[in-house]
C-alpha cells in the first residue's frame, strides 16, 4: 500500500512538472543554431557599456513579409547574439578602420524574441509584450532555464510603438521604405 | 649688426601672430566640429544635429537620471551606451555621410536626428 501511495505521489509530481514545463513561456521557444547562416543579419551594434558586439538576426520569412510601419509578422524570430569585443592594452575595445568594435569568437549571449499568434496571454498586462516571448540559450543550443527574462520584457515593454523591439521594427522601417 | 625695431617690424610681427592664430583655428575646424547634445529634462536638445564627416556629436547627461543612448539603424552608426549616469558623456564620431535617429532605451520620447554631410 505504501509503495502504491509513493508511486501515485511520484506520478502527480511528474505530471505537475510536465504541466508547468508546457505552460512556461521560454519552453515554447526554439531557435536553429545555424542562425548565423540561415537567418538575415539585420544589425550589428557596438555596446559601449559592456564592451560587446551584438548582432541581430531575423528569420528570412519574417524579413520578407515585414512591412515598414506595421507590426512584425506572426512567426517572427529575432536572435540576439552577443560577443566580447577585442580589447586593447588599455582595456578598451579596439576599433577597425570604420571605427567599429572587433568581435572575438567568444559568444557571451544568445537571446531570442519570438512572436506567435496567441502567445503572451499568461502575463499580466503591465509586463506583457504583445504576443512576444523571450528565451536565452546556451552556446550548445540548450535552453537556459535559469535565465531571468523579466528585465527583457521590462526593457522592451515601452517600445510598443516599435512592436516591442529595440531595433528590428526600426530597421524594417529604415531599409524597406 | 643689430638694427632698431621699427614700426614696420611691429606690423610684420603682428601679422605673423594673427597668421598663426588663423592657422590654429583652421586646423581645429578641419579636425572636426564638436556638437553637444543635452539630455536635460529627458529630452535631447537640439532635436536635430547637422554635422560633417570628421565632426563629433557628444551626448552630455546633464539630467538627474540615467539615460541610454542608442542608434538602432544605419550601418556603422549602430551603437549603444546604456547606464549613462548624470555627469557622464558619450561621443559619436561622424565617420561617413548618413542620417540616423538617436534614441534613449529608457525614455521613448527622447529622439534626435543626426544628419552627416561630406
Amino acid at each position: 500500500m505504501r509503495k502504491l501511495i509513493l508511486a501515485a505521489a511520484g506520478g502527480v509530481l511528474a505530471l505537475s512538472l510536465a504541466i508547468h514545463a508546457a505552460s512556461a513561456g521560454p519552453d515554447k521557444v526554439q531557435i536553429p543554431m545555424t542562425y548565423a547562416s540561415s537567418y538575415v543579419k539585420i544589425a550589428t551594434i557596438d555596446r559601449y557599456d559592456n564592451k560587446t558586439v551584438r548582432t541581430v538576426y531575423m528569420n528570412p520569412e519574417a524579413w520578407a513579409a515585414a512591412k515598414p510601419g506595421e507590426p512584425l509578422p506572426d512567426g517572427t524570430t529575432l536572435i540576439l547574439e552577443g560577443r566580447s569585443a577585442r580589447l586593447g592594452p588599455d582595456g578598451q575595445p579596439m576599433l577597425d578602420a570604420n571605427g567599429r568594435f572587433i568581435p572575438t569568437d567568444q559568444i557571451v549571449l544568445i537571446a531570442t524574441q519570438q512572436k506567435r499568434r496567441g502567445w503572451g496571454t499568461e502575463y499580466p498586462e503591465n509586463i506583457r509584450n504583445g504576443e512576444w516571448e523571450y528565451a536565452v540559450f546556451q552556446t550548445n543550443g540548450s535552453l537556459n532555464t535559469g535565465a531571468n527574462l523579466q528585465p527583457c520584457m521590462q526593457c522592451h515593454k515601452p517600445r510598443a510603438a516599435d512592436d516591442f523591439t529595440m531595433v528590428a521594427a526600426r530597421i524594417v522601417k529604415d531599409q524597406k521604405k | 649688426m643689430l638694427r632698431r625695431f621699427t614700426a614696420r617690424d611691429a606690423v610684420l610681427a603682428a601679422a605673423a601672430v594673427v597668421g598663426i592664430a588663423i592657422g590654429a583655428t583652421a586646423g581645429s575646424v578641419s579636425a572636426g566640429t564638436a556638437h553637444k547634445v543635452s539630455m536635460s529634462g529627458s529630452k535631447y536638445m537640439p532635436a536635430e544635429v547637422k554635422a560633417r564627416v570628421g565632426d563629433t556629436i557628444r551626448f552630455d547627461n546633464d539630467d538627474f537620471e540615467n539615460h541610454w543612448v542608442y542608434v538602432p539603424t544605419v550601418g556603422n552608426y549602430q551603437v549603444s551606451r546604456a547606464g549613462l549616469k548624470p555627469g557622464e558623456s558619450f561621443e559619436i564620431t561622424a565617420r561617413e555621410p548618413g542620417k540616423f535617429t538617436v534614441l534613449c532605451g529608457l525614455h521613448t520620447s527622447m529622439e534626435t536626428v543626426v544628419t552627416v554631410a561630406k
